[in-house]
């Protein structure tokens, strides 16, 4: 009897709130080590037609604090690559990364940027930020103190990249 | 529980340990089988687990990745359609929750951090659920540890399944538990069917104790071994019981032998005197407790002893014989009948209601000797006296009983034979005193108390004597002599009178041959009463009598009263016929005083008349005395009869008789009846009158 005294416990369903594994943090060394890791793993669910014999390159466009936060990154392999780290400041510097992510400061250059790019198979990933979202391949946004991102799949496609469906399963939009 | 265990019969016992035999084998099996179902069971839902963990791990690499619990959530959401899972959860590589799912009906809570201890061991019996877990890793080649994803099963299904196959196993136990029971019971019969049928059969032998029954031995086994020892055992009992039997009646036919011989008599084949004791015993309890009234009838033949004497002892056996099978035939079953002895009966009679039914069977029992026994051609009758006594009327033991029968049995006797007496308490002293007189009389003969007496018969013209009158007289023991007219009666009555009868023949006729030879004697006349002549061989006996004494019939002569020709007038002609016919001379004795009737006078065959002393005494002086005596002398010349004259006592009598013409005279004038011994010396004086 005592053992069904916990019966209505059992009623608990499991409804809890999902809980972000990283906290609500705004302190932006937290963020900009999220977003290095996104970018790592972008790499890792995105297929590029061809890749450059030595390695593989990840380049940030103007300043951000995400440079200092992918050293980590350096260590590792992407597609049995070394993987280098480039700070690019014109648009033509572009063609030879394999991922562009746009800083803040060069939002406005976005433009110029998918020009310059054209059908190249490059990553470019910035963070939303007013612009037409679909002048970037995938756009980071923050939603709940969690950030999540959108993938603009046509233009993947036009530029030759494979994402792997799981990476446009856990996109918050595609378009 | 033991006590009835031993009470089933064996058939029952086999098959109950068998049962309990296969009973636990069944549940053993059941209980291994349910353990391995079980072991199995639980291996389905760990490998099932597995799968799932695994397939779900692929998928969530990415969510983990980027850190999408939402998309962890839907993913592990997806388990809603898999039946038997509690619930499942994923932690991240530092083992925090990241994304949990319980099914709707269980109380599945994910613990918030990861604990590897509650993974990796199978379940137990009795645990609600299975856990299992499995790491997710990340994309190839760094397959760097991203996460644990943990699944737990709901094994209450799994019970279910399992009560459900331990259900059907042990239902099909029972069915063969049942099949087995069916088996065994058609089985066992093989053992306890010869055990029945040998119990049965020796039940027969010992309820019934039909020996003759015998074991059917069936099998080799023990019980076909028991079968036949019993068999055996039966066959040895009844051989001994056969062999029993026989000497037993061998026994009982030799008992049988020595009871007739102590309680029958051999001649009649009737009950002895020791079997009528134990009987009289028996009524006198039986009247005792049952108030059975009785009778004993002592029955004594009359006239047998003449029997026996004349034809001898065989056939006087074989007489009593006769009588014995008419005696038993005249009674009814019940009634008892026992021969005392000599020719006396007992006869111990019950069931009546009074007297006129023992009369109704003493008349029957008298009724049924009446028909003359026949042997050797010739007739014999005989008559019985019975006596009849009652219990209790007259006495309630055995030994008054008898004496009291005996009694009324010699009362009967007196009373003239051929009838019976009932024995009655008032009888009178006279009566007694008769009895006593006829006892003595009976044994008169035996001690030679009777002797004959002579008087002589003197010729009146030559004063000579010429015969004599022969005379019986009872002298008893005290010397007192009894005259005839004082025990002839008596001895007519009891039947004596025809033993006297012969004694006084005989006697005579000896006495008179000798005196014949000696003296030229004419005659010895000898008194015949009435009950000599209903004999039926009175002549035979006459003649016998003078054969043996060696006696010319002419040289006898009888006399007899008118009341002898008067009562048995056609026999008595005959007879006298034929005694004259041989020169015998017959006697009227006591002439004048009876019918005096001239027609048998003329017509009888008769030789002499005897004018009674009566007349005599008279004369000379009565003229009537005179006239009848005148008329009877010249009768008696007329018709040539020769004419005697008794009772002379005077001479004036004697010489008024010479005048009349009277030829003979006899009386106290001449001499007194005398001894033998006397008479001859009055023949050897030649003197016609005693001194």
């Amino acid at each position: 009897m005592r053992f069904n005294a916990r019966l209505p416990a059992v009623l608990l369903i499991a409804c809890w709130l999902t809980q972000p594994a990283i906290a609500n943090n705004n302190t932006v060394a937290d963020k900009s080590a999220v977003v290095a890791a996104f970018l790592y793993n972008f790499a890792l669910f995105t297929e590029w037609p061809v890749l450059p014999a030595d390695e593989f390159r990840i380049c940030i466009m103007g300043s951000d604090p995400v440079l200092a936060a992918l050293e980590p990154i350096k260590k590792k392999q992407i597609k049995e690559h070394l993987v280098s780290i480039t700070s690019i400041s014109t648009t033509k510097q572009a063609n030879a990364c394999q991922i562009v992510f746009v800083g803040k400061s060069a939002h406005a250059s976005i433009e110029d940027l998918t020009k310059q790019i054209g059908k190249a198979p490059i990553l470019v990933v910035s963070e939303a930020n007013g612009y037409d979202p679909k002048s970037v391949i995938i756009s980071l946004v923050t939603q709940q103190g969690r950030i999540a991102f959108n993938i603009n799949h046509t233009a993947a496609m036009e530029n030759s990249l494979t994402l792997s469906s799981k990476l446009l399963k856990l996109a918050l939009q595609v378009y | 529980m033991i006590e009835r265990f031993q009470k089933l019969p064996i058939g029952k016992k086999l098959q109950a340990i068998n049962l309990l035999i296969v009973g636990l084998i069944i549940l053993l099996t059941t209980l291994n089988l349910s353990y391995y179902m079980f072991s199995s069971l639980l291996d389905d839902y760990q490998k099932k687990a597995a799968t799932l963990s695994g397939v779900l791990a692929a998928s969530l690499d990415s969510a983990l990745m980027f850190n999408d619990a939402q998309t962890a959530q839907d993913v592990l959401m997806s388990l809603r359609s898999v039946p038997d899972v509690a619930g499942a959860a994923i932690y991240d590589k530092s083992g925090r929750l990241f994304a949990g799912y319980a099914s709707a009906n269980n109380p599945y809570t994910p613990s918030p951090t990861f604990d590897s201890s509650q993974y990796g061991q199978k379940a137990r019996l009795g645990n609600a659920s299975q856990n299992y877990s499995l790491p997710i890793l990340g994309v190839a080649p760094d397959r760097e540890h991203l996460g644990t994803i943990t699944m737990h099963m709901d094994l209450s299904n799994a019970y279910g399944d399992l009560l459900k196959q331990i259900g059907i196993v042990l239902l099909i136990g029972l069915f063969i538990l049942a099949a087995i029971s069916t088996l065994l019971t058609k089985l066992q019969e093989y053992i306890t069917q010869p055990l029945l049928s040998l119990t049965d059969v020796m039940r027969k032998v010992s309820k019934e104790g039909d020996l003759s029954v015998r074991a059917p031995s069936s099998s080799q086994d023990e019980i076909g071994e028991l079968a036949s020892v019993f068999n055996q055992m039966i066959e040895e009992l009844s051989h001994r019981e056969h062999s029993l039997n026989q000497e037993l009646r061998e026994r009982r036919n030799i008992e049988e032998k020595l009871s007739e011989i102590a309680h029958f008599d051999p001649v009649t084949n009737l009950p002895n005197r020791h079997s009528f004791e134990n009987q009289i015993e028996k009524a006198l309890l039986n009247h005792k407790y049952n108030l059975e009234k009785f009778a004993l009838m002592y029955i004594d033949l009359d006239n047998f002893k003449y029997v026996n004497d004349t034809f001898g002892h065989h056939i006087g056996d074989l007489m009593l014989s006769r009588i014995a099978e008419r005696l038993r035939n005249s009674l009814r079953k019940a009634d008892f009948v026992a021969r005392l002895g000599g020719d006396e009966f007992v006869v111990i009679m019950s069931d009546f209601t009074d007297n006129a039914i023992i009369s109704e069977v003493a008349r029957k029992i008298m009724a049924s000797l009446q028909p003359p026994f026949s042997f050797e051609g010739r007739e014999v009758f005989i008559g019985a006296s019975i006596g009849i006594s009652i219990c209790p009327t007259n006495g309630k033991d055995g030994e008054t009983l008898k004496r009291q029968a005996d009694s009324a049995m010699y009362l009967a006797k007196k009373l003239g034979k051929n009838n019976f007496q009932f024995y009655m308490d008032e009888m009178s002293r006279t009566q007694k005193n008769r009895i006593n007189i006829e006892a003595s009389l009976r044994r008169s003969l035996e001690r030679n108390e009777i002797v004959v007496y002579y008087q002589p018969i003197v010729n009146i013209a030559e004063e000579k004597i010429v015969g004599f009158e022969a005379l019986v007289r009872w002298i008893r023991q005290d010397g007192t002599v009894v005259r005839p007219d004082e025990f002839i009666p008596l001895a007519e009555e009891i039947g004596l009178i025809v033993d006297i009868g012969r004694f006084v023949l005989e006697t005579s006729a000896t006495q008179t041959s000798a005196w014949v030879n000696q003296f030229g004697l004419s005659f010895t006349a000898v008194n015949f009463s009435s009950k000599q002549f209903k004999k039926s061989n009175l002549a035979d006996d006459i003649f016998n009598a003078l054969k043996n004494a060696r006696l010319e019939p002419c040289n006898f002569e009888m006399e007899i009263t008118e009341s002898v020709l008067m009562d048995n007038s056609i026999d008595s002609i005959s007879l006298l016929n034929q005694l004259i016919k041989q020169g015998m001379g017959i006697a009227i004795d006591d002439f004048g005083t009876g019918y005096s009737s001239l027609s048998y006078i003329t017509s009888f065959p008769i030789s002499k008349i005897k004018i009674d002393k009566s007349f005599v005494a008279k004369l000379p002086k009565d003229r009537n005395a005179h006239a009848v005596v005148t008329a009877i002398v010249g009768l008696a010349k007329s018709l040539n009869l020769k004419v005697v004259a008794e009772g002379i006592e005077t001479a004036e009598q004697l010489e008024c008789l010479a005048m009349l013409g009277c030829q003979y005279g006899q009386g106290y004038l001449f001499s007194k009846p005398v001894a033998a011994a006397e008479a001859t010396k009055l023949l050897e004086s030649r003197r016609t009158r005693s001194a």
